[in-house]
């Protein structure tokens, strides 16, 4: 169980993630979507307490009760990978080149679970099946450069399940991977979420991905969560302008003709992420925000239902 | 893999072979007269073509050559001119001497610089790191020789614990060792100072990656991040260093065997060169070319040891 509270992440140029405040349950699959910069990884590092050294953070985060904002780095060792686990988005580059892929699994399962090297091979051989990889012991033997980007994904997955965490953050974990390799992956997360109750976060830019994994979801925009709700619900209506930006660059038979442009080219947000220092204090969004008012700019939106806007949902 | 083993070992003994010629061919063909530069420019002409015999200087170059080398592959090396006794016995004497402190300087060297430059890498950006960083920036500038000197002063003459010089002999091990300390450290601090900068910045290198930001995203220690994660995937440039370094070291007895007193190979090639022994100068040149070949050649062999995914491209 995670619960954060006006949680922030100052970069000193600027707040990475501004006062996002959620409750993740066990089970619960939540998204978190975004163009690139915009805070989504950033919070993901925060839940794990990996944050860059340059980074503040400030608020309050608890993980199953305990006050993780301000907690040593041996505190947060306790809770990595046994409460709260996450995984990369270069499944390639994220696993140890030198090392078995077997006992990169097996390690933190002697390392924190204490168990001798063949009870932990069993267990990795168990979580390799669970994961879906073909002819586990064969593969437990192998490098990670003898294998497919998409076997190394689900390594990575076997892994981050290895001490059987509360909580799996995937981060962009489907990105690097091919269309379909990438939609197998995503109903992996999705089956071992609910076989587990384990809660999942989903981060990602690909809206695709998130309405398939995700029963809710959080768009982020300059750090600021602008809009949240039941993932369904939100990609069918979004409320908030970025919300709607996003939506309709999405490529998608609609949108290609209700452009009416020539050769049907994408609509598109226009402009793009600012830096962390450039960003308005007010709205995140103003600059590029379509409707925007003269206040947007100086002042923070308010929370409005699901979303936070100047512009009340008529206006929007 | 057993194909690169085959075309690597193909290779160690071509670079020997190069080798040989190449010190042959200084040793032989450049002008100057071996026997002139041994007997004195006073020497009669008779006495002159009496050593040229004795020497086999009045045979073919090429003969020469095949002679030398048919005798070296067997560890015949000839007579030391000055010594009067087989090359082979000066060497298999002071060997021994030489090797153990080649290779207690790199035990030292490796220990010291690795410890030094993951440190460094832990801390970086730190007063630790900073500190390392001078220290062997400070190592780096130092001569081996003066540092030596510095040494005697003040472990041998001012403290008194260790001998300034000299070798006991190994049939007083204890005694043998307490005189090998000093040239050890000598040679070891301003290698060490060299390794610990190529570590540090390997360490660096590999700190950054992503698969060191799995290990830490499963709760690992820092400690056995640093030691298990990322040293191993640090060590192909710093045994490549080490590789050269132990060619350096073999070298530096030259000098270290010098200032210490010291009975070994290094001492022994000085006082051949000074004494225009060309046989011994020959032999010692060989087998000093030897040894930094083979140590290349066991540092490919370790490159495989290390990386996995060398061992898929040989």
């Amino acid at each position: 169980m995670i619960e954060a509270a006006g949680l922030t992440v100052d970069m000193g140029a600027g707040q990475a993630v501004r006062e996002a405040s959620f409750v993740i349950a066990p089970g619960d699959r939540i998204g978190i979507v975004g163009e690139s910069g915009c805070g989504k990884t950033m919070l993901g590092l925060a839940l794990m307490g990996m944050v860059p050294d340059a980074g503040r953070v400030s608020g309050s985060l608890t993980i199953d009760g305990t006050q993780m904002v301000g907690a040593g780095e041996a505190i947060w060792q306790k809770l990595r990978a046994r409460r709260v686990a996450m995984i990369f988005q270069e499944p390639m580059a994220a696993l140890n080149p030198i090392k078995r892929v077997g006992e990169t699994v097996m390690e933190p399962m002697m390392v924190h679970l204490g168990l001798g090297r063949d009870a932990a091979r069993a267990r990795a051989l168990e979580l390799f099946r669970e994961v879906g990889i073909p002819d586990p012991e064969a593969r437990l033997r192998q490098f990670p450069h003898e294998i497919s980007g998409g076997q190394r994904q689900r390594v990575l997955i076997a892994l981050a399940l290895a001490c059987d965490p509360g909580v799996l953050i995937a981060d962009e974990p489907t990105t690097a991977l091919d269309a379909n390799v990438a939609l197998r992956v995503t109903q992996l997360l999705v089956g071992l979420a609910e076989r587990r109750t384990m809660g999942l976060v989903f981060i990602s830019h690909d809206l695709a991905a998130v309405a398939r994994a995700t029963e809710r979801v959080m768009v982020m925009y300059g750090g600021d969560i602008v809009e949240r709700g039941a993932t369904e619900e939100v990609l069918a209506q979004p409320r908030h302008p970025y919300t709607r930006g996003l939506l309709s660059a999405r490529p998608s038979p609609g949108n290609m003709r209700a452009t009416g442009g020539r050769r049907g080219r994408l609509p598109t947000i226009p402009g793009s992420v600012p830096p962390l220092a450039e960003l308005a204090p007010g709205c995140r969004f103003a600059g590029r925000c379509p409707v925007e008012l003269d206040m947007c700019r100086g002042e923070r939106p308010p929370q409005r239902g699901t979303m936070i806007c100047h512009r009340s949902e008529e206006g929007a | 893999m057993g194909y690169f083993l085959f075309r690597r070992t193909i290779s160690f003994v071509l670079t020997l072979l190069a080798v040989s010629v190449v010190v042959f061919a200084v040793m032989n063909i450049l002008p100057g007269d071996p026997a002139l530069s041994i007997l004195g420019l006073d020497a009669t002409e008779d006495a002159l073509a009496a050593l040229r015999e004795e020497l086999g200087l009045n045979e073919p170059v090429l003969s020469r050559y095949l002679h030398w080398i048919a005798g070296a592959v067997q560890g015949d090396f000839g007579i030391s001119q000055s010594f009067r006794v087989p090359v082979s016995e000066l060497i298999a004497e002071r060997l021994p001497l030489t090797v153990s402190l080649a290779i207690s300087g790199m035990v030292v060297t490796v220990i010291l610089a690795v410890a030094l430059g993951v440190a460094a890498a832990a801390n970086h950006g730190k007063a630790g790191d900073w500190g390392i960083m001078f220290l062997s920036q400070l190592g780096i500038a130092v001569p081996a020789f003066w540092l030596s000197i510095l040494l005697v002063l003040l472990f041998a003459v001012k403290l008194r614990w260790l001998p300034p010089g000299g070798f006991p002999g190994w049939s007083e091990p204890a005694a043998a060792v307490r005189s090998l300390i000093l040239p050890t450290v000598a040679l070891a601090l301003v290698q060490s100072a060299v390794l610990a900068r190529v570590t540090r910045s390997s360490a660096l290198e590999v700190m950054r990656l992503d698969y060191i930001r799995t290990a830490r995203a499963m709760g690992f220690s820092r400690r056995r991040v640093l030691w298990r994660h990322v040293l191993p995937n640090a060590l192909i440039p710093i045994v490549t260093i080490v590789g050269l370094q132990f060619a350096a070291l073999v070298t530096g007895t030259i000098v270290i065997e010098n200032v210490f007193y010291l009975p070994g190979l290094g001492r022994l090639i000085f006082q051949s060169i000074a004494n225009r022994d060309l046989p011994t100068v020959q032999a010692l040149v060989m087998l000093f070319a030897a040894i930094v070949v083979t140590a290349n050649f066991i540092v490919d062999l370790l490159y495989l040891a290390i990386d996995p995914r060398l061992k898929a491209r040989s």
